[in-house]
């Protein structure tokens, strides 16, 4: 049986008191070891919900809850142990190296005036390993290209350890050869057991790599479940108001929409 | 033999060139009180209330900071305190330099900038520095804290004149000489009064400081506190600008403010440009030709001779002496300023009728006369 | 894993720590000749150093130097480290590399602060200091939310502007207080605070300031990684077991502290916050937890150069505000046309 990581339960949130909530009624729990997407529209609320998931945004209502207790009751450092967050761009406003830049993951790690050791820079070296950067250790952040920015914040979550790892659209500014590395490495991060969640609205990023997806529509959920029987043609058109089919070749679906 | 002659005569004549010309005759006789090298410590007061010790009467003092003339104006009222003086910053004021005139060595003498350091105070080994008391906090304290005795004083209206004349005479050890100056001043302050008395109508007075900096012409009112205040009060004239300036300094007023006070009788008081110049220029103006002080013939400019007599520098009481007669010419029929002011330099800097005709009369300024 | 690529990527690593490590040595051990030095460097009794035989036998000399110039250059050394150690702070905290504390109000709020305190309330050395950091802090905050609700440029653009508009409007404050203020008294103070100086530094000034300035810059020093953490958005800061709002106003607090004490005494001294860490980050990249001690460091032998030459290059006191400006525009200059910063927008 496989245990709920990450489970939300009626959870309602808003930025605003006044205006409608972003979220509403929301339920959703997450599987370890699995990959899962949350597909909708811009503006469906995706974002916030990783943020809710971070415990970076406390509900309105309703109860989220981390490996069976509530996300509350954990530490600031225990969740940055636990969880984190490859998000979707980052302004680095100065020319730090690369490792430095992994290196601050492994915060959660270290007291609150404590400096990095070796070992964590040994840490901080393999996850850029993982990623595939590792010879970009020594350059400026501002030297390397989008894409390859993009995989060192990943190398920084995963300089973490984490259990689970949220991801922010991730393919939001990858070119197709960065694309196909990225689903190479969260393939390879879920055969080492961790539990992915990711925003998308690529459907057909959550047809090629997730075992779960979730619909939102306007801050509920639609429809959850294993990708295959979720992410219908019939869904897929009804959430993205766009005549979408899916088609499967060569063994795989693929999304077709005109 | 005439060889010899010869010689000496040029001995004589070399002789004769070397030492300083136009030294003044100085007529006041010295109290033995001068000479005294008895090394017994001075103890005195000064105006901050700080006791000040001085282990010997000092020999090396050093006047600085901005508005010297004031101070140093005051310690050449001693006769010995030539001697005593090892330096100070410019004790001049514009063009004009009152020390340079008496003091022979003022060259050698006057060789600090305004905005000396302590360091800089420090090379000069001096056993007692004399400092206007808003140095206090600043310099002074930085030259205390080399253990160098310091004397804060103030010399800004009439009563702190009376004090600190009284703490220089405790410098010098002539405590009578200080009270010679300060008898002056009190007489003819008592004469002033005494010749005010029972006076009902007080004109209505407006003194204004001309400045063309920058050819910018601006003209301002001093602070209720200040000299020209109460020169304007003592000589029995109200001053019409108390309400414009709630600051310290001055503020400048415009022309509208000057003809709604409509004053009595309005004094222009300039430091660096003649005031007798400034004044021809604005009685040509028709602005100020619209003033009923102007049409009535009182507009005046303030005199002086190498400093305006307005400010608290020594002369003050020469203004006040003028000012009175101007604004009561009625009481004071038998005035002649130009014998006060050469009592003045008589009394307080025993510099003779010669000397005065020489070199302080053609500096005259303004409506004296 | 490449275990060979792994170890020669180390080792690249390792030498630039040595050449770091080398380079903050001779930092450290240039302040302390620098200091030294500038003891017994000056105008008495004349100018250039006093010999140790002087010294020895004048009085007045071993008073100079233990009562005027020991207290003077412990705080320009104060002054130093306090402006860069917060300028590395700020442009840190706000992701903008053309801050310092007199871009951002705080030190013409402290000065206002500090002005304000002399001529209304008569002025005691707490008191002023007091009024200092208050006003400091009511300038950074009021630039920050200024910043925020302008609608023009990106953020960095944005918060100069800010910044500039609040320290003109504490600098038109301390306008208005000169006019008020007695010209011959006060007056005097006010334009030090304009152009700055430790002409008037004694003991008990230094001491006074010594608290403020010593709490801020050791909880500095202590979070000199973390500042990087915080950095970062706030979202990713906290993802990463930070607490971003608490952290970045308790560094904010440890910064403007010392920058609020230093002004108090000697006035507005510009530049230095913002010059000494883009030295810094030439020297060591961008990890504060180099760039912070090493910005320190430079700030103070660049202030201490500075005061030397205030006080003995002309027989009267130069205001080191206007040497700071001068040298430290100077640097800006070069190094803005020899690299460039290089900034995202």
């Amino acid at each position: 049986m496989t245990i709920s990581i990450l489970s939300f339960q009626q959870v309602r949130f808003g930025y605003d008191r006044k205006t409608p909530p972003v979220l509403d009624g929301l339920d959703l729990s997450l599987k370890e070891g699995r990959i899962t997407a949350i597909l909708g529209p811009n503006g469906a609320g995706k974002t916030t919900l990783l943020y809710l998931a971070l415990s970076w945004l406390k509900p309105w209502v309703g109860v989220i809850n981390l490996w069976g207790k509530s996300i509350e009751s954990y530490s600031r450092r225990a969740l940055g142990q636990q969880i984190a967050l490859i998000p979707q761009s980052e302004h680095v406003p100065f020319e730090y190296t690369v490792l430095e830049y992994v290196l601050l993951g492994r915060a959660p790690y270290l007291p609150s005036l404590g400096m990095p050791s070796q070992v964590d820079e040994q840490i901080a070296y393999d996850a850029l390993e993982k990623v595939g950067v590792a010879n970009l250790f020594d350059h400026s952040m501002l030297g390397i290209s989008g894409g390859e920015r993009q995989l060192v914040l990943a190398a920084r979550a995963l300089a973490q350890t984490p259990r689970l790892l949220l991801l922010d659209e991730p393919t939001a500014h990858l070119d197709l050869s960065n694309k196909y590395r990225l689903v190479q490495i969260l393939k390879g991060l879920q055969a080492n057991g961790i539990t992915i969640l990711m925003t998308t609205h690529e459907p057909g990023l959550a047809l090629a790599v997730s075992d779960d997806a979730i619909l939102m529509e306007k801050g509920c959920v639609l429809v959850s479940g294993p990708t295959t029987e979720v992410a219908s043609g019939e869904n897929l058109s009804r959430i993205y108001r766009v005549p979408v089919k899916i088609i499967p070749v060569e063994g795989k679906n693929q999304v077709l929409w005109m | 033999m005439k060889r010899f002659f010869l010689i000496l005569l040029l001995g004589v004549s070399l002789l004769n060139a070397c030492t300083p010309q136009n030294k003044p005759v100085i007529t006041l006789t010295v109290p033995s009180e001068m000479d005294n090298t008895n090394a017994s410590p001075i103890t005195l007061t000064d105006a901050l209330g700080r006791q000040v010790t001085l282990p010997n009467p000092p020999r090396r003092i050093v006047i600085t900071g901005k508005a010297l003339i004031m101070v140093v104006d005051a310690v050449y009222m001693f006769p010995e305190a030539s001697d005593r003086i090892a330096a100070m910053g410019n004790a001049g004021q514009g063009s004009s330099n009152f020390i340079s005139l008496i003091d022979p060595d003022y060259t050698a003498k006057a060789t600090l900038q305004q905005e000396a350091g302590a360091e800089q105070i420090a090379a000069i080994q001096p056993d007692l520095v004399i400092f206007k008391s808003y140095l206090a906090e600043t310099i002074g304290k930085s030259i205390e804290a080399l253990n160098i005795p310091v004397v804060y004083v103030d010399f800004e209206t009439p009563q702190q004149y009376e004090r600190d004349l009284a703490i220089l005479g405790n410098v010098f050890q002539n405590e009578a000489r200080a009270r010679q100056i300060v008898a002056y001043y009190q007489d003819k302050m008592a004469e002033i009064q005494s010749a005010l008395d029972g006076v009902s109508n007080k004109p209505r007075v407006l003194m204004l400081y001309y400045s063309d900096k920058d050819g910018v012409v601006a003209f301002n009112v001093p602070p209720m506190s200040w000299m020209q205040t109460q020169i304007a009060q003592l000589a029995g004239g109200e001053p019409v600008w108390s309400s414009a300036n709630p600051g310290n300094g001055w503020a400048k007023v415009t022309l509208e403010q000057i003809a709604a006070w409509d004053a009595d009788q309005v004094f222009i008081i300039s430091y660096v440009k003649n005031p007798s110049e400034v004044v021809t220029g604005l009685k040509t103006d028709p602005q100020w030709q619209a003033l009923r002080a102007v049409k009535q013939g009182h507009l005046y400019a303030f005199p002086g001779d190498l400093y305006s007599w307005d400010q608290p520098d020594a002369r003050w009481i020469l203004g006040l002496s003028w000012l009175a007669t101007r604004l009561h010419p009625d009481r004071f029929t038998q005035s002649d300023i130009v014998q006060e002011a050469q009592q003045f330099y008589q009394t307080l800097y025993g510099l003779d009728a010669q000397f005065f005709e020489n070199n302080i009369r053609p500096t005259f300024k303004g409506d004296i006369l | 894993m490449n275990s060979a690529v792994t170890s020669a990527a180390m080792q690249k690593a390792i030498t630039r720590n040595h050449i770091q490590q080398r380079i903050f040595l001779w930092l450290g051990l240039g302040l302390v000749v620098l200091f030294l030095v500038s003891l017994l460097w000056g105008r008495y009794p004349s100018v250039g150093l006093i010999s140790w035989q002087q010294l020895n036998q004048d009085e007045l000399a071993r008073l100079l130097v233990i009562n005027l110039r020991l207290p003077r250059l412990l705080t320009a050394l104060l002054v130093g480290i306090s402006l860069s150690a917060s300028g590395t702070v700020f442009q840190m905290l706000f992701g903008n590399p053309l801050v310092e504390p007199g871009f951002l109000g705080v030190s013409q709020g402290a000065a206002f602060g500090a002005a304000m305190c002399i001529v209304f309330l008569g002025g005691s050395a707490a008191m002023v200091q007091g009024t200092a950091v208050f006003f400091a802090f009511c300038g950074l905050g009021a630039s920050y939310l200024l910043a925020r609700r302008i609608r023009y440029g990106g953020w960095v653009l944005r918060l100069v502007l800010s910044g500039i508009a609040i320290s003109a409007l504490f600098s038109a404050g301390l306008g208005v207080l000169k006019y008020m203020a007695d010209p011959l008294r006060q007056l005097q103070e006010i334009t030090f605070w304009l152009l700055g100086g430790l002409f008037s530094i004694t003991w008990a000034q230094f001491l006074s300031i010594l608290p403020a300035t010593l709490i801020g810059l050791v909880l500095l020093f202590l979070f000199r990684w973390r500042l990087n953490l915080l950095a970062l958005n706030e979202e990713t800061a906290f993802s990463m077991g930070a607490a971003p709002k608490l952290e970045r106003l308790l560094l904010l607090t440890a910064a403007v502290l010392p920058t609020a004490a230093v002004v108090s005494v000697a006035g507005m001294i510009g530049w230095v916050g913002l010059i000494m860490p883009h030295i810094a980050r030439r020297l060591f990249g961008s990890d504060t937890r180099f760039t912070l001690p090493a910005s320190m460091l430079l700030g103070g032998i660049f202030a201490t150069l500075c005061d030397d030459l205030s006080r003995t290059l002309l027989a009267g006191e130069i205001p080191l505000g206007i040497l700071t400006s001068l040298l430290g525009a100077a640097i800006f200059i070069v190094l803005m046309v020899s690299r460039g910063v290089k900034v995202e927008r």
